[in-house]
């Protein structure tokens, strides 16, 4: 497996938003002549996974390891993390009509480890006429099996990633998600692919002198949470502190405790349920 | 889809009528409409199923998902809250929809494991 390395670019609070919410949007990343060549490369190749891809150094340098993308990357995985093995690309003829379709991809796990990253790449601008992938933000902490979810329909707070030619998102492996509903017509081409880790999880990301343990919010700020605050906040500390290779220093206490209530427990200069040694 | 009896019975009749209609040379057009009419009349009779996945087991909590089945397919609901036909389980039933499945609560006894999306709740029509 081909490695690679770069700065990391994200602070632990984009880690953290992260953590809660189980993707990041990174808009207009990849040049335009880039996706040009990208979506001609698809017409030649429109197979489901057009792996010859990867033989190409210039998707290799502008796709693959893309600076923005890249740098995000590189914090969540660690140095010398690994590159996609397999491409796929989700290319449709539009429009179509789509009912339902809501699952987590095979092998999901609900644990708080990021040992891999699910990618996707719009080489063409996706507005909402073309069928976005739609994501359910913090569905990674989820438990269900693709198979219970396939009469849900319509869900509150969904976010549909219609976005610009050129994007490119990072999802937790484990987020719900579907496509939807193209009412445009023409060929959207939509290119998934998986990084890995090779490194042990450390806090090996851009340090923000200010950040406090204390204060990090962790919280989705919801109004009607599917899930219990405290759950909600716990659960994203959990993935966090994993991600720093600190999670034997964590133990939940529950109640008003850290993380749930870590601004307002700062405040008053007590922070309950603070893993030991911690910043 | 299963159809009632009654109206099996029906368009059976109203097919030999044709049929017999046909063998003397007066098959109109509006005779074939009325099978047309009987057999949207027999999907009208199957039963609509509305999923609601609510905040809690409260019949008054807010909805967070939803899923419509009417007349045998799956209808598209909007994905914003305000713009779904209800709001709650309550409002549903208001309108005449009969609960047939409560949220199960055994599937989530253990809060440590947090199991799919919220409460749900099976309405018919």
């Amino acid at each position: 497996m081909k490695t690679y390395n770069c700065k990391p670019t994200l602070t632990d609070h984009e880690i953290i938003e992260f953590c809660k919410y189980g993707y990041l949007m990174l808009e207009e990343v990849v040049p335009d002549e880039i996706n040009e060549r990208v979506m001609a490369f698809c017409d030649a190749h429109p197979e489901g996974n057009p792996n010859d891809f990867l033989k190409e150094a210039w998707f290799v340098d502008q796709v693959l390891c893309n600076a923005p993308a890249a740098g995000a990357v590189r914090s969540l995985l660690g140095r010398d993390y690994g590159m996609p093995l397999t491409i796929s690309n989700h290319r449709v003829h539009c429009p179509r009509e789509i009912n339902g379709g809501w699952h987590c991809d095979d092998g999901s796990q609900r644990a708080p480890n990021v040992d891999y990253l699910q990618v996707f790449y719009y080489p063409q601008a996706t507005p909402l006429e073309m069928g976005p992938t739609e994501v359910l933000p913090g569905s990674h902490h989820l438990s269900m099996s693709s198979h219970f979810m396939k009469h849900l329909d319509s869900i509150v707070d969904a976010r549909k990633t219609a976005a610009p030619a050129g994007s490119i998102f990072i999802t937790v492996y484990s987020i719900w998600h579907r496509a939807t509903t193209a009412t445009a017509a023409g060929i959207r081409n939509l290119i998934k692919y998986t990084y890995w880790r090779t490194a042990a999880p450390a806090r090996d990301w851009v340090i923000d002198p200010d950040f406090r343990l204390e204060n990090a919010d962790f919280a989705t700020g919801s109004p009607e949470p599917r899930r219990d605050w405290s759950r909600v906040c716990h659960d994203a500390a959990r993935m966090y502190l994993w991600l720093r290779g600190e999670l034997n220093n964590y133990e939940w206490i529950g109640g008003l405790a850290w993380p749930a209530s870590a601004t307002a427990a700062h405040a008053r200069g007590f922070c309950p349920g603070l893993p030991a040694d911690l910043t | 889809m299963a159809v009632p009896t009654a109206h099996l019975t029906h368009i059976r009749n109203q097919l030999e009528k044709c049929r017999n209609k046909l063998a003397q040379g007066s098959l109109t057009r509006d005779d074939l409409q009325t099978i047309i009419d009987a057999l949207d009349e027999a999907e009208r009779h199957v039963q609509d199923i509305l999923y609601i996945q609510a905040a809690s087991t409260a019949l008054e909590s807010p909805v967070l998902g939803m899923s419509l089945y009417a007349n045998g397919r799956r209808i598209p609901l909007p994905s914003n809250r305000t713009e779904l036909p209800y709001q709650s389980v309550i409002e549903a039933m208001r309108d005449g929809w009969h609960i047939i499945s409560f949220p199960n609560t055994a599937l989530v006894m253990d809060d440590s494991i947090t199991y799919g999306l919220g409460c749900e709740f099976i309405l018919e029509k």
